[in-house]
């Protein structure tokens, strides 16, 4: 038994670890039936210039998808799912079955039906030769809804907005005005590749764009593998700087670290909860192993992208929540190797992947290292500020997390002993007071950012006012802790209020769309929001139940107490 | 729902002397924790309706509304989607009443419980600095002057417009050296208001006094200019902000007679002003932003405006000035932008905003003479937690290792 104990962990670790090795050196765009031959790892490290920053052409593809599609990946012609590259090189090369890929997203009703289109649930997407037919009245529709101011725009000229600008956007892609694929040399500035169209005399990046693009349609392979391949030399000769970001970029890419990462918290809860019915030590040590393990996979996602962008963790609302994730991460693993009964373990699980969840939620608006507006354009403050408060966020969450779980495990199961939970209830106590010290420290440090940026400590900026929300609650836990006035289950339960306010002050202030720190607008996340929002007031609600009518604490004689 | 029957400086009662001691009672209410969670909590729900509130009205009218009073209405409306009309108000207590009562509970809680053992010395610098943080804020809601200075480049300024603040100014000339400046504050144009002092050279009826307006070419098709009112802006003019542009349209009667002289439109859109000859002397009468003129001058030599490449994208904002200060003596030039403001002679200059076509700079200009007080109080608050966070961590890891050891 003890040998089991020892080596179940590391036999569980150890194969995480093929998994994600598999991912690290598989051939990415393998042998697909659909181009067989065809190297498109080559062309999609081409580094091109879209929204002032330099990238593979792999994440220019996934980005735009993303924007059109809302999904990283489409189906092809027998509903397999192909790699956004390859949408990209049949849209570039005018081949013929770009026009017939299903991936303009239309959800509502009333915008399908002006489109004279039929729903088309699970999928939701339709195909350029699909729309065209209707352009004309989308074109119609949707300069009337500009005309409106924008409070006045409802929710379909919202819809109708956005599909003109996805059918925009690839109109853009398909007449070469994005991205910026040719180097000047000696500029900064790049050229779009229908600047030198009908020249005669073709840069040696115009031609080569334009050979490559060529045998793609054609379909010689070997031909668009020589041209691809020799343009890319090319390039590493007369643009060195750009290597070997890029290629870095398109590795990032293909591993889906984060994704990978998600999947491996999944495990660790499972792990755990499996821990506490049977064979609990091996299986809650294994637990403890996979959430360390992600934590590398997580960690070094991070770096990869602060030396992508030459920047501190968090530039933008999708960094914010994966650094959260991580904070929060770090801080359950802590707890658990101090406390050593899985509470950590699971607490570091459920975070990690609700901010993954919610950061992969937030990248719909495209590239997720965009360039940063001029006020942001500071290494120092993003690295002080911006970490510290979204470290205090990250605390506050994972209190309110471990106040949802108590809860929830002493009023439903009967696995709460007072043990653990007095346990559970002084690792909540601490961190809320983590949370307190970043969140005051970051909030104050924004203070001091924005009287050096535009000379006011305090302006009531409604960013502002959230994070001193924050601030004022985890006091308020603290006082009301000191004062006597909330024991275990107040503490709790006011923990779990704190979930609200965070989220408000992260999110929804966000939507207000007033003040200056309004860079994250977002528009359907307002009914995420709401769902959180009333999830934590159910849980609130049921854990006003005095506690000896919890589940685990009613006085049953049958109610057998199991150590957790 | 406050008792004070919890509050642990309650001193181990000495048996019966049942005489209620009613000055402590109240010092006991004072500086009760329960009475700091409440205040903590209201304090909460004020900054959140004052957060909802900015959707309509601009930052400044809230900040006056909700943290600088002592009580503020809070109408039903800001709880609801803007679309559906809801009628009503509710009273809250304001910034001024939360905050002073937080201050007393604050200071006699730490007169009550002062102690300065090894446990305690944490919260004392703790509540010590966040003291420091309340009284400055109060101290620049009370001192701060903001205001702003647009140049042009190649030209200089030596004067800066209070945007929050726009006045009504009648501008006679007196001789050729010296003009007589009679302003009327925005707190007296309110839509409907008769004004008539002594130092004006005509009573004015206010017929409407728009917050923000713009303007629009007269729909009859007549030469000139109509105002219309359209919702406040956030008045903070950071690069994205707007501000509001007031604009007043006023009927003029003769001194202390029912005799119109006429009804003007008036705004801080108009460049020029109304000439008007009143009794043989001549008059300019114009909606202005109060200005603050100062003994040196700004001469811009410069304004970039920088983008990353192929975006439109702003990488950078940048004033390039010279400081021309003949009273010290002071010709040296400078650079501001974001982030790296200017500070000269207790102003603080900061890249603000630009003219429409470029060519100009705006400086946001900040008088504030209580700016470094956050700054030690952030430190001060920040060792008082470590400390005792620090403490009550490294007690409770003391505490774990002594129950595994034996």
């Amino acid at each position: 038994m003890k040998r089991f104990v020892h080596t179940l962990p590391w036999l569980i670790v150890a194969i995480c670890l093929l998994a994600l090795g598999r991912s690290l050196f598989i051939e990415p765009y393998g042998q697909q039936a659909l181009y067989p031959g065809f190297d498109l790892k080559a062309f999609s490290q081409t580094p091109v210039l879209h929204q002032g920053r330099h990238q593979p052409l792999d994440s220019f593809a996934r980005n735009q998808l993303k924007v059109i599609s809302e999904k990283q990946v489409y189906r092809g012609p027998e509903g397999e799912k192909l790699p956004a590259i390859y949408w990209l090189a049949e849209v570039m090369s005018g081949a013929e079955a770009a026009s017939k890929r299903r991936i303009f997203r239309i959800e509502h009703d009333d915008v399908l039906s002006l489109m004279a289109l039929e729903p088309r649930p699970g999928s939701l997407r339709y195909s350029l030769d699909e729309i065209l037919p209707k352009y004309q009245e989308l074109v119609q529709q949707v300069s009337r809804a500009m005309q409106k101011p924008e409070p006045a725009r409802d929710i379909v000229d919202i819809q109708l907005i956005r599909l003109y600008n996805r059918v925009d956007l690839y109109r853009q892609i398909m007449s070469f005005e994005a991205p910026l694929v040719l180097p000047q040399p000696g500029k900064v500035d790049w050229l779009p590749l229908n600047s030198e169209r009908r020249d005669l005399n073709l840069t040696t990046a115009a031609n080569a764009w334009q050979s490559s693009l060529k045998h793609f349609r054609s379909g010689n392979a070997e031909a668009f593998n020589q041209t691809t391949q020799n343009y890319l030399q090319y390039l590493q000769k007369e643009q060195p700087q750009l290597f070997p970001r890029t290629e870095v970029e398109q590795r990032f890419n293909l591993v889906e670290p984060f994704y990978q990462a998600m999947v491996l918290f999944v495990l660790a809860f499972l792990l755990s909860v499996f821990s506490w019915m049977f064979w609990g030590e091996p299986l809650s040590r294994s637990a403890f192993g996979v959430v360390a393990l992600s934590l590398l996979i997580f960690t070094v996602a991070m770096l990869v992208r602060m030396y992508l962008q030459g920047r501190p963790p968090v530039t933008n609302l999708y960094s914010s929540a994966i650094f959260a994730g991580w904070v929060a991460v770090i801080l359950g693993l802590l707890l658990e190797w101090y406390a050593k009964n899985g509470f950590g373990t699971v607490m570091a699980s459920t975070t990690g992947f609700s901010a993954l969840f919610v950061a992969h939620n937030l990248a719909g608006e495209g590239d997720t290292l965009e360039m940063l507006q001029a006020v942001l354009d500071t290494n120092f403050w993003l690295a002080t500020h911006v970490t510290t408060v979204t470290m205090g966020y990250s605390a506050s969450f994972l209190a309110g997390f471990m106040g949802i779980f108590l809860v929830l495990a002493g009023v439903l199961s009967n696995k709460l002993t007072p043990q653990f939970y007095r346990q559970a209830s002084g690792m909540l106590y601490g961190t809320v007071a983590f949370a307190l010290l970043f969140s005051f420290v970051g909030t104050v440090l924004g203070g001091i950012w924005a009287d050096q940026s535009w000379g006011r400590f305090w302006g009531w900026d409604p960013k502002e006012n959230g994070a001193v929300m924050i601030v004022l609650w985890n006091a308020i836990i603290l006082h009301a802790r000191w004062g006597g006035i909330a024991k275990k289950r107040g503490i709790a339960l006011l923990a779990i209020g704190g979930n609200i306010i965070t989220a408000w002050s992260w999110f929804g202030t966000n939507m207000l769309g007033v003040g200056l720190h309004s860079y994250g607008f977002m528009d359907k996340a307002f009914f995420a929001l709401v769902a959180f929002v009333g999830f934590n007031l159910l849980v609130i609600l049921l854990g006003t139940l005095p506690e000896e009518k919890w589940r685990s604490f009613r006085k049953e004689p049958s109610a057998e107490k199991v150590q957790v | 729902m406050i008792t004070d029957q919890k509050t642990p400086t309650t001193p181990p009662a000495a048996p019966p002397p049942p005489r209620p001691d009613y000055s402590k009672k109240v010092l006991d209410f004072f500086g009760s924790l329960e009475l700091t969670v409440w205040l903590l909590t209201l304090s909460i729900f004020l900054i959140f309706f004052g957060t909802l509130a900015q959707v309509d009205q601009g930052v400044w009218t809230v900040v006056k509304d909700y943290f600088r009073s002592f009580v503020v209405w809070v109408d039903f409306q800001i709880f609801f989607p803007r679309d559906r009309l809801v009628p009503g108000n509710f009273p809250f207590p304001g910034g001024w009443s939360l905050g002073g009562l937080l201050l007393i509970n604050l200071v006699v809680a730490h007169l009550q419980r002062f102690n300065l053992s090894k446990q305690k010395i944490g919260l004392t610098v703790i509540h010590a600095g966040l003291i420091l943080l309340l009284v400055g804020e109060g101290l620049t809601g009370i001192f701060a002057k903001e205001s702003h200075m647009s140049i042009d480049e190649g030209s200089s300024s030596n004067y800066s417009e209070d945007i929050r603040h726009p006045e009504l100014a009648f501008v006679e000339s007196a001789d050729a050296e010296t003009d007589l400046v009679t302003v009327i504050p925005d707190s007296r144009l309110r839509s409907g208001q008769l004004i008539s002092d002594p130092r004006l050279p005509v009573d004015i009826k206010v017929d409407r006094y728009f917050k923000n307006s713009v303007m629009e070419p007269n729909p009859d098709g007549q030469p000139g200019f109509q105002a219309r009112q359209v919702p406040e802006v956030s008045g903070t003019a950071s690069a994205e902000g707007g501000i509001d542009m007031p604009s007043v349209l006023v009927t003029l009667y003769k001194k202390d007679s029912t005799e119109e002289i006429g009804a003007f439109t008036t705004s801080v859109w108009f460049r020029s002003s109304h000439q008007l000859e009143i009794d043989g002397k001549n008059y300019a009468m114009s909606l202005r932003f109060a200005r603050d003129y100062k003994p040196y001058s700004l001469y811009l030599k410069e304004f970039r405006f920088d983008r990353y490449p192929g975006t439109e994208i702003p990488k950078n904002f940048e004033s390039n000035v010279r400081i021309l200060d003949p009273e010290n003596n002071v010709e040296r030039d400078v650079r501001i932008w974001m982030n790296n403001p200017l500070r000269y002679r207790g102003e603080t200059y900061y890249q603000a905003s630009y003219k429409p076509d470029e060519t100009g700079t705006v400086l946001q200009v900040v008088n504030n003479p209580s700016w470094l007080i956050p700054y030690i109080s952030c430190v001060v608050v920040t060792l008082g937690l470590l400390l005792q966070f620090g403490f009550s961590l490294s007690r409770t890891l003391k505490r774990r290792k002594k129950r595994i050891t034996p």
